[in-house]
């Protein structure tokens, strides 16, 4: 695992935003960042495949476990109400993508280890899938890359499309950069390629049939199957949790992803995986309580690396902002990521579609990888 | 690798052409013209026949006139943005009539969504 510094192709802006990518700027410096690349051998790609194979194992054996136990359950922060629905989703398996990317420390030798997963909103998901294999292509066409993120996404859809209503939803909020919008699109662009029928619809343009008690596009149409970059925990908190509730007990709308992914995303789960697997080399020790020594305090819920912070020997050393920790944090020990270059410490995103790892992402930021980090493409040497 | 990116790249060449400058989403129509609706004294939209079998007031019919640019509101929906007084020298057209319809009484629209203005990012 080696960074290599690079000349940006000329036109990189005009070629990144001919895929989509039109929030490659960022304050100091772009968020698409091919001044570097990361070089992996075969067998450091090896590695990082199995953790991810092996890290989905666990997390299917603490979902069960969390499913199986009202106790475990009520650490995560989620409203009462919704328990049963979880649990019921988790024994039916409805159709989903079942994607999701493992945010992992790893230095190129010894152990990934596992500092999330994010698996109901995931993004980085276009640069990761589509630009990245586009810039090498590009700039080193006779390399490899770990990367068949959209063959997989594509391939996944048609193995669902036989369970799913004839029109599927992508549905998304407004953002100011267009990440959402253009993440949404792609996911369109992918369920597509599979042969679904697709309707494009703002979160906001939802709307809740009091008479024939379901969800309704803009056509005021029943919509019966939704993809929704916009996560669990904050539906089930806002004006239409209620009819969500009645809607997910009459289960007629299959919600992608399900509604047991706000388990496996929230950071609630870490500490749980811990205890069933206490010294799993792909694990850091996590706790509900401030350990010993030093350790990473993560909010259950937080986004972008919101409210994290560092803490050493009992004083914060670094922290993000946001609006996150009102439900409470997990304590998850320190991981020392290498610092590949001045500044530069890499989070690898190791992303799996229904259980099978199938490709990787690169964000450099500083100690806590935030929404100011940079996306950094990858090849595979040999 | 061959990847059909259609809704992608439409999607991003929308944004790019806007400025990614976006007016929050609105279903209402908006007034190509000067436009002059009727509503009742709050201002609620009202179908037109009312001002027009009505002397100006009478029976709690008023027009509202709208410039341009405006939104021109459901059937019971609020008019925002204009006024009671003509401005002067202003001719005004009806509303098309597109946009004589009620909104769907039996639909609420607007229950999700809210927690992205209050967290902003929705990505994980």
């Amino acid at each position: 695992m080696i960074r290599q510094t690079l000349t940006p192709r000329p036109d990189w802006q005009a070629q990144v935003e001919a895929l989509g990518l039109i929030w490659h700027a960022g304050d100091e410096r772009p968020y698409w960042d091919e001044s570097a690349c990361y070089r992996f051998t075969r067998a450091q790609i090896d590695t990082i495949e199995s953790a991810t194979t092996e890290l989905y194992r666990l997390f299917l054996a603490a979902g069960e476990a969390v499913v199986s136990d009202p106790a475990l359950l009520a650490r995560f922060a989620i409203p009462p109400a919704f328990h049963d629905p979880i649990r019921e989703a988790w024994e039916a398996e409805p159709p989903s993508l079942n994607f999701g990317r493992f945010d992992l420390g790893y230095d190129g030798s010894g152990a990934p280890k596992l500092f999330e997963f994010n698996c109901d909103t995931p993004t980085s998901l276009l640069e990761a899938a589509v630009v990245q294999w586009a810039w090498k292509d590009a700039c080193f066409p006779a390399l490899d890359q770990f990367n068949s993120l959209h063959e997989a996404l594509v391939a996944r859809w048609a193995e669902i499309a036989p369970h799913l209503p004839s029109t599927l939803h992508i549905a998304h909020v407004e953002d100011v950069a267009g990440e959402d919008a253009v993440t949404a699109a792609y996911v369109r662009d992918t369920a597509e390629a599979a042969g679904i029928t697709t309707v494009p619809i703002l979160m906001e343009r939802i709307g809740w049939h009091h008479e024939a008690h379901c969800f309704v596009d803009d056509a005021d149409m029943r919509i019966e199957a939704m993809f929704k970059l916009y996560p669990w925990e904050w539906l089930v908190q806002e004006e239409f949790a209620v009819p969500l509730l009645y809607n997910l007990e009459r289960g007629d709308l299959i919600w992608i992803e399900p509604i047991w992914k706000m388990i496996w995303s929230n950071k609630a789960i870490l500490p749980i995986l811990w205890d069933l697997f206490p010294g799993h080399p792909n694990l850091l020790p996590a706790s509900y309580t401030i350990p010993d020594g030093d350790a990473v305090a993560k909010p259950l819920l937080s986004r972008e690396g919101a409210n994290v912070s560092i803490r050493k020997s009992g004083s914060i050393l670094a922290e993000t902002p946001g609006h996150y920790g009102e439900e409470g944090y997990i304590y998850q020990s320190l991981y020392r990521l290498p610092e590949a270059a001045p500044g530069c410490f890499p989070v690898l995103g190791s992303w799996v579609v229904d259980g099978a790892a199938v490709g990787m992402g690169i964000r450099e930021d500083g100690l806590i990888t935030s929404n100011t980090a940079r996306f950094v493409p990858h090849v595979i040497d040999g | 690798m061959r990847i059909n990116l259609k809704w992608t790249t439409a999607m991003a060449a929308a944004l790019l052409a806007s400025g990614c400058n976006r007016a929050k989403a609105d279903d209402n129509w908006t007034a190509d013209q000067d436009t002059a609706i009727c509503t009742d004294a709050q201002g609620k939209r009202l179908p037109d026949d009312r001002c027009r079998q009505t002397r100006v007031g009478g029976g709690g019919a008023f027009w509202y006139f709208l410039g341009r640019g405006r939104a021109i509101p459901f059937y019971g929906e609020r008019a925002t943005g204009g006024s009671f007084r003509p401005a002067g020298g202003t001719r005004y057209f009806t509303a098309p009539s597109g946009s004589a319809m009620t909104r769907s009484a039996a639909i609420s629209r607007g229950g999700f969504g809210a927690s992205a203005s209050r967290f902003g990012s929705v990505h994980a």
